[in-house]
C-alpha cells in the first residue's frame, strides 16, 4: 500500500536525435540503445493525429493503419515475404515466429541458435538464447537449442532434424566476431536442403541501422521469416512484428479460427501510423545512405582514437552504426562506467569482448564526434595506475 | 492514411487477405464489417460516417472512453518531450506510474514489472512465481481461462482449440475447474508454484466465482507456500465496481497483473506487479539474470497509463461502475425470461457483463443485428463454447441513456431474431459454424447478407 520512495537520481525530461537531456540539465548520448532515435518529427506528428481519432482498434472494423502497414512491408521486404504478424515487442515477435515454427513442424524439435545471442524474454524467445548464464538460472524453458559456437558453426548443424535455425542476420549484433562472408547465404541453402526454417531476427539492425533498410540485403539472402522491432515505431512507439511467406503462414494459419494468434494491441492504429511514417521518414530523407555515412565516420573515428592510444585499443570493428572497440589494456565495465560519467552510454557484454557502442539512425554528425570523444577520455581515465602511458 | 483519405473496403480486405490475416478478413467479409476511422466517448465512426455505440471496448481498453480528451493534453506533452526508451533512465512518467500503481494496490504488491502486452505480463509473473518457488515446477490455472497467446502464456490457456495445435508447451500445468475449491486443493497436493486466476472468468465467457471461492484458494496457497498471481487484465482499474476484481473477495493476492483499462484505450501496455517479499525471492534466485522483459517503460506510453489511472481514480470510475453496474444487469436479467429461445443467462458484475446465449449461430445472428442497430457488443471468439457468451463491457464512462440505447437495441434483435427463425434452423446451423473457413465465400456472404437483411425486413413488415 505505501507507495515505494522512487529512487530519484536525475530523469529523462527531453530527447533529440542520440541525446537525452536530463533534469539536472546534463545531458547523455545514448549510444547503448540503437535503434530508430528520439525526436522523429514527421512521425510524432503522425502519431498525435492517430492519438486524437483512433489509437487502438476495437478489432470489430477493418483498420486502415494496419492494411496500409502490412502491405508497404510486403512491398518493401525481400522475395515474397508477404504476410505480417505485428505485435508490441520483439520478445512478442520472436515468440511469434517460433510459434509459427511449432505449428508447421511439430515433429521436429531441433532449434539452432547462435552462442552468445539474445532474442527476446518470453518464454519462446528466452528458449532461443544462446547465453548459457542467463538460462542456467531460470525455470525450465520450452527447449533446449542447439547452440553453434558462432554464425559460421550453425550451418554444419542443420539438418532434417532441425526445426529452425534463429539469427541475427547482419553482424549488427552478437555474431560480429569472425563471420566468413557469404556465410548468410550458405546457411540459407542449407536450410533448404533440409527443410529447415530460417528465422532471422532484425529487431537490431532492421530498418536502416546497417545502411540498407535490413540486413539480409547485404547478402540477398530471403529468410522464412523475418522478425522485426526496434526502430520500427520510429521512436515513438513500439512497434514488432515478423514478416513470413503466405504458404508458410496459411498451413498454420489459413482456414482456422481468426483469432489462433493474435494480441489486443499488435498492430495498433497509432503504432501502425507510427510504422508508416518511419518507413516514409527513411526513404525521404535518405536515412539509409546516411547510416552508411554515419557508420564509416563512427569507425574512422574511432581507428582514430586507436591509432593515438595503441596501448589501451587493440582493435575496432564496425559495420553499418554498429562497432566494437577491442581494449588491450583497461578493463571494459571500467570503461563503460567512466563514459558513462562523462555523457556517453555505451553497452558491455559478458560474452563479447570490449565496449559496443550502437548509437540510433538518427544520430548526427556532431553526435559521433563528441560520443567517440568522450570514449577516448573515458579510456585514458579508466587506464589502470602504473601501466603504460 | 488518416480521416480524410477515401477508404475503399475491399480493397483494404484485400489487403487483410494478402498481408495480414485471410481468416479475418473472410470474418469480416462475411460481417459486412465497415472500417473504423475515428471514435469519441462511447461511439466508433465508420468511413461512411455511422456511428456506432462501442460496449464491447476490445475485451474492456476503452474503460475511459474512446480518446478521453482529459488525458490528450498529457500524451501530447509527452510526445513533445520524450516519446521513446531511455535506456536506463528513469523519467517522471514511468515514475509516477509505479508508484501510483502501488499506492492502489494493497500490503506490499509494490514490485511493477512493465511488459508490452498481458500475455508477456502473465508470462513475467509465471516465471517470477517459479523462480520464487525453487524446486517447484506445478502450475494451477482454470480449464476455460484465457491467460494470452505467446507460448508461455499458451501453456496456462484453457481454451484447448487455442492451445493444443502448438502444443507441447509448459510440462506441469493442472487445469481445474473454474469455482471448484476441491480441484485446487487435490492440484496443488503438497504445494504448488503458482496458481492463475482471474475473478471473473472472462475467456470468452463470464463467470462469477461462487461466495468464498478466492477466499479459499488464499487460505490453500497460504498453507502450502503457494504463490497466488491473480490476472486482472480485463477486471482491474474499475470494471467489476471496485478498483480491482480481487477487493469483492477482500483477499490479497501475491501478484496482480494489468492491462486493458491501463492502456487508456491509447497505447500497449500491462504490467505485473508483485509483492515485494516474493520479487526479492525471485531476484534471489535469478542471480542476475533477468528474468523480466525488455520492454522498456516508455515514457510516452507510461504518461497514457499514468494519466489513465489518475483519470479512473480522480473520476471514481469503480464506483460509477457498480451504480451503472447494477442497473445493466437488472436490465439484462429480464432477457433469460423474455427470449428463454436464445437467452440462457446474463451472468456478471459491475460493468462486466455477458449475455449466454444457445448456440453459436444465435451468438452471430445477435451480434449482426445489434451491428445493424449500430451497436457492437463482445464476441466470445470462443469457437469451442456451445453456449457462447457476448461480451458487454461498455466504457466506465458510459451514460445510462447509452445503457438504455443498448438495451433497445439488444430487445429489437431479439425479438427479430424470434419473429424470423424457428430455434431449430439456429440449432441445425450451429455445426456449419465449424466449416466457415472451408465453404466458399460467396456462398457465404450470400448466406450472411440474407440473415443480416431479412430479419428487419419482418420488423418493417
Amino acid at each position: 500500500m505505501p507507495a515505494p520512495k522512487p529512487n530519484r537520481g536525475p530523469v529523462a525530461v527531453s530527447a533529440q536525435g542520440a541525446t537525452i537531456r536530463l533534469s539536472d540539465a546534463s545531458s547523455l548520448l545514448d549510444f547503448a540503445s540503437g535503434g530508430f532515435g528520439h525526436g522523429a518529427a514527421p512521425v510524432a506528428a503522425a502519431v498525435a493525429r492517430q492519438m486524437a481519432v483512433n489509437p487502438l482498434a476495437t478489432r470489430h472494423f477493418l483498420s486502415l493503419p494496419l492494411g496500409q502497414l502490412t502491405a508497404r512491408l510486403a512491398a518493401r521486404c525481400p522475395g515474397d515475404l508477404e504476410v505480417s504478424y505485428l505485435c508490441s515487442s520483439q520478445s512478442e515477435a520472436v515468440d511469434g515466429a517460433l510459434k509459427l515454427v511449432r505449428g508447421l513442424c511439430p515433429d521436429r524439435h531441433k532449434i539452432v541458435v547462435v552462442r552468445g545471442s539474445n532474442h527476446g524474454s518470453t518464454l519462446g524467445a528466452l528458449s532461443v538464447c544462446g547465453r548459457e548464464s542467463m538460462r542456467a538460472p531460470l525455470p525450465p524453458l520450452l527447449f533446449e537449442p542447439i547452440i553453434a559456437a558462432d554464425a559460421n558453426a550453425t550451418i554444419g548443424l542443420v539438418d532434417r532434424d532441425t526445426a529452425a535455425v534463429i539469427v541475427e542476420a547482419w553482424p549488427g549484433g552478437h555474431g560480429l566476431p569472425g563471420r566468413d562472408p557469404g556465410w548468410l547465404r550458405a546457411l540459407s541453402g542449407r536450410c533448404s536442403e533440409s527443410g529447415s526454417l530460417l528465422i532471422a531476427d532484425e529487431t537490431r539492425s532492421g530498418v536502416g541501422i546497417s545502411g540498407a533498410m535490413f540486413g539480409i540485403e547485404h547478402e540477398s539472402v530471403v529468410p522464412d521469416l523475418l522478425v522485426l522491432g526496434g526502430g520500427l515505431g520510429g521512436g515513438v512507439l513500439p512497434l514488432a512484428g515478423y514478416v513470413t511467406r503466405r504458404d508458410l503462414n496459411d498451413r498454420v494459419y489459413g482456414r482456422r479460427d481468426p483469432t489462433l494468434h493474435a494480441s489486443t494491441t499488435g498492430g495498433n492504429p497509432a503504432a501502425c501510423v507510427a510504422g508508416i511514417a518511419t518507413l516514409e521518414m527513411v526513404e525521404r530523407e535518405g536515412l539509409l545512405e546516411r547510416a552508411a555515412t554515419r557508420g564509416s565516420q563512427l569507425l574512422s573515428a574511432l581507428r582514430e582514437l586507436a591509432d593515438r592510444q595503441p596501448d589501451s585499443i587493440k582493435e575496432v570493428i564496425g559495420v553499418g552504426l554498429f562497432a566494437q572497440v577491442r581494449l588491450a589494456g583497461p578493463d571494459a565495465g571500467g570503461v563503460a562506467a567512466a563514459a558513462r560519467s562523462l555523457g556517453l552510454a555505451c553497452e558491455v557484454e559478458a560474452e563479447l569482448p570490449g565496449v559496443l557502442l550502437r548509437p540510433p539512425l538518427l544520430v548526427t554528425e556532431e553526435e559521433i564526434e563528441r560520443g567517440v570523444e568522450i570514449l577516448g577520455d573515458a579510456i585514458g581515465l579508466a587506464v589502470p595506475s602504473g601501466a603504460a602511458r | 492514411m488518416i480521416g480524410s483519405e477515401a477508404v475503399d473496403r475491399s480493397e483494404l480486405l484485400e489487403l487483410y487477405r494478402r498481408h495480414y490475416n485471410a481468416p479475418l478478413a473472410r470474418h469480416f467479409e462475411l460481417g459486412g464489417c465497415s472500417v473504423e476511422t475515428s471514435a469519441a466517448g462511447s461511439f466508433v465512426v465508420d468511413e461512411l460516417g455511422r456511428e456506432y455505440l462501442d460496449v464491447a471496448t476490445a475485451h474492456g481498453i476503452f474503460g475511459i472512453g474512446h480518446c478521453n480528451p482529459a488525458i490528450q493534453d498529457q500524451i501530447l506533452a509527452q510526445l513533445e518531450a520524450v516519446a521513446g526508451p531511455t535506456g536506463d533512465l528513469q523519467h517522471d512518467a514511468g515514475i509516477s506510474l509505479t508508484s501510483r500503481l502501488a499506492a492502489l494496490l494493497p500490503a506490499d504488491l509494490n514490485r511493477v514489472l512493465y511488459a508490452g502486452s498481458g500475455s508477456e505480463a502473465i508470462e513475467i509473473a509465471l516465471r517470477t512465481a517459479l523462480l520464487a518457488r525453487p524446486g517447484r515446477t506445478r502450475l494451477i490455472a482454470a480449464r476455460n481461462a484465457y491467460h494470452g497467446k505467446t507460448l508461455g502464456a499458451l501453456g496456462v490457456m484453457g481454451m484447448t482449440h487455442l492451445r493444443v495445435p502448438f502444443e507441447p508447451l509448459w510440462s506441469d500445468v493442472s487445469r481445474v475447474t473454474y469455482g471448484d475449491v476441491d480441484e485446487i486443493a487435490a492440484a496443488i497436493g503438497d504445494g504448488a508454484a503458482a496458481v492463475l486466476l482471474e475473478p471473473v472468468l472472462a475467456g470468452g465467457t463470464i463467470q462469477v466465482p461462487p461466495a468464498g471461492y478466492l477466499e479459499r484458494v488464499r487460505d490453500l496457497c497460504d498453507r502450502t507456500g503457494t504463490l497466488l498471481i491473480v490476472d486482472e487484465v480485463q477486471t482491474g482499474l474499475g470494471r467489476t465496481g471496485k478498483m480491482f476484481g480481487i477487493e469483492h473477495a477482500g483477499v490479497v493476492p501475491d501478484m496482480v497483473v494489468l492491462s486493458k483499462i491501463l492502456t487508456g484505450g491509447c497505447v500497449p501496455i500491462a504490467v505485473t506487479v508483485v509483492a515485494e517479499a516474493v520479487a526479492r525471492e525471485a531476484d534471489r534466485q535469478a542471480a542476475g539474470a533477468d528474468y523480466r522483459s525488455e520492454s522498456a517503460c516508455w515514457p510516452l506510453v507510461a504518461a497514457a497509463a499514468d494519466a489513465a489511472v489518475a483519470y479512473v481514480e480522480t473520476n471514481r470510475l469503480d464506483d460509477r461502475a457498480r451504480r451503472l453496474g447494477a442497473y445493466l444487469g437488472d436490465c439484462l436479467g429480464t432477457l433469460t425470461e423474455m427470449f428463454p429461445r436464445f437467452v440462457v443467462d446474463t451472468p456478471g458484475v459491475g460493468l462486466m457483463r455477458g449475455i449466454r446465449v444457445r448456440n453459436r449461430v444465435v451468438e452471430t445472428a445477435l451480434w449482426l443485428q445489434l451491428r445493424r442497430r449500430d451497436v457492437i457488443v463482445g464476441l466470445s471468439l470462443n469457437s469451442a463454447a456451445a453456449t457462447p457468451v457476448l461480451r458487454i463491457y461498455p466504457p466506465l464512462t458510459v451514460s445510462r441513456a447509452e445503457l438504455d440505447q443498448l438495451m433497445e437495441a439488444l430487445y429489437d434483435s431479439l425479438v427479430s431474431l424470434e419473429r424470423m427463425r424457428p430455434r431449430a434452423i439456429y440449432a441445425l446451423a450451429a455445426p456449419a459454424m465449424a466449416l466457415q473457413f472451408w465453404l466458399p465465400a460467396r456462398l457465404l456472404t450470400a448466406a450472411a447478407n440474407r440473415a443480416d437483411t431479412a430479419p428487419n425486413a419482418a420488423v418493417e413488415r
